[in-house]
């Protein structure tokens, strides 16, 4: 494997972890604030 | 749906997103190749940053988050303990997936048990050992108070790690940012570095205030199902 190899996967497992978990975040708080929503009613 | 708070907090996290890819961005197009590793050594701009966000922040985060709770039980500062902890674990598992990457075509080996290696594999382990103990106990101030122990007793790992490469003869080269005897760095490489660490940092940042508010939202959540479910 070349440099550009290894430097693809170290990044890539660094954005799909970080992206991954941010996103999971955003989706928490979607589905927070519609529990919210629902409970008000 | 959406609230001012979040759309703030989406926002924070949409900018510290944007900093930390051109970060990347200069790590990779705009410092110059290093000497003996070469390219792969592109690496580091991603590795130290995540190694200083996970010690430096998420460690001492979680350490400042369980002393107050000592001090003063209240479930906001385990809220903020748990969401440094998992916030530490992404910034610790990309530690050492980097960390192996890197080590493959220079030391020759994915993996090695050697000290500052195997202390971060513990640090992980530890927030993980974090993560289920927050889980497995039921709510309350006996929660508070042993999650509170255990954040202080993973905050020990920090200075060892950070001392690993010198109180043990191991394979992990020594500290290249600070040391005793001055800068090891090409300015223009430390420079792409210093910023990398200070947007991986802001990531943290923004990540961390985004799980404080979705726990305390949940938190919310389940106080008004008990008192509908008493009444």
């Amino acid at each position: 494997m070349d440099s550009l190899t290894y430097i693809i996967a170290a990044y890539g497992v660094g954005f799909v972890l970080i992206t991954g978990y941010w996103l999971g975040l955003i989706w928490e708080r979607r589905q927070l604030r519609l529990l919210q929503q629902a409970s008000k009613h | 749906m959406w609230q001012s708070r979040d759309k703030k907090e989406l926002l924070a996290g949409i900018a510290a997103f944007v900093l930390m890819l051109t970060g990347w961005y200069l790590a990779w197009f705009r410092t110059p190749s290093e000497a003996t590793m070469g390219d792969v050594y592109r690496i580091i701009y991603l590795h130290v940053p995540s190694a200083a966000t996970a010690l430096g922040v998420t460690a001492t985060g979680l350490l400042i988050f369980s002393l107050l709770a000592l001090w003063r039980p209240q479930e906001k500062y385990l809220r903020a303990q748990k969401a440094w902890s998992e916030v530490g674990l992404v910034f610790t598992i990309i530690t050492l997936a980097t960390g192996s990457i890197w080590g493959r075509p220079t030391w020759g080996t994915w993996w090695t048990w050697e000290a500052r290696i195997t202390t971060t594999l513990l640090l992980a382990l530890l927030f993980l050992g974090y993560l289920l103990l927050h889980h497995s106990l039921p709510p309350g101030k006996q929660r508070i108070r042993i999650c509170s122990i255990l954040g202080i007793l993973i905050f020990v790992d920090v200075p060892v790690i950070y001392k690993s490469v010198s109180w043990w003869r191991t394979l992990h080269q020594p500290a290249s940012l600070i040391e005793e005897r001055g800068r090891t760095m090409a300015p223009e490489m430390l420079s792409v570095l210093l910023l990398c660490i200070v947007f991986t940092i802001g990531m943290a940042l923004a990540l961390w205030r985004m799980r404080v508010t979705n726990l305390q939202i949940a938190d919310d959540l389940e106080n008004l199902e008990m008192r509908r479910l008493r009444s």
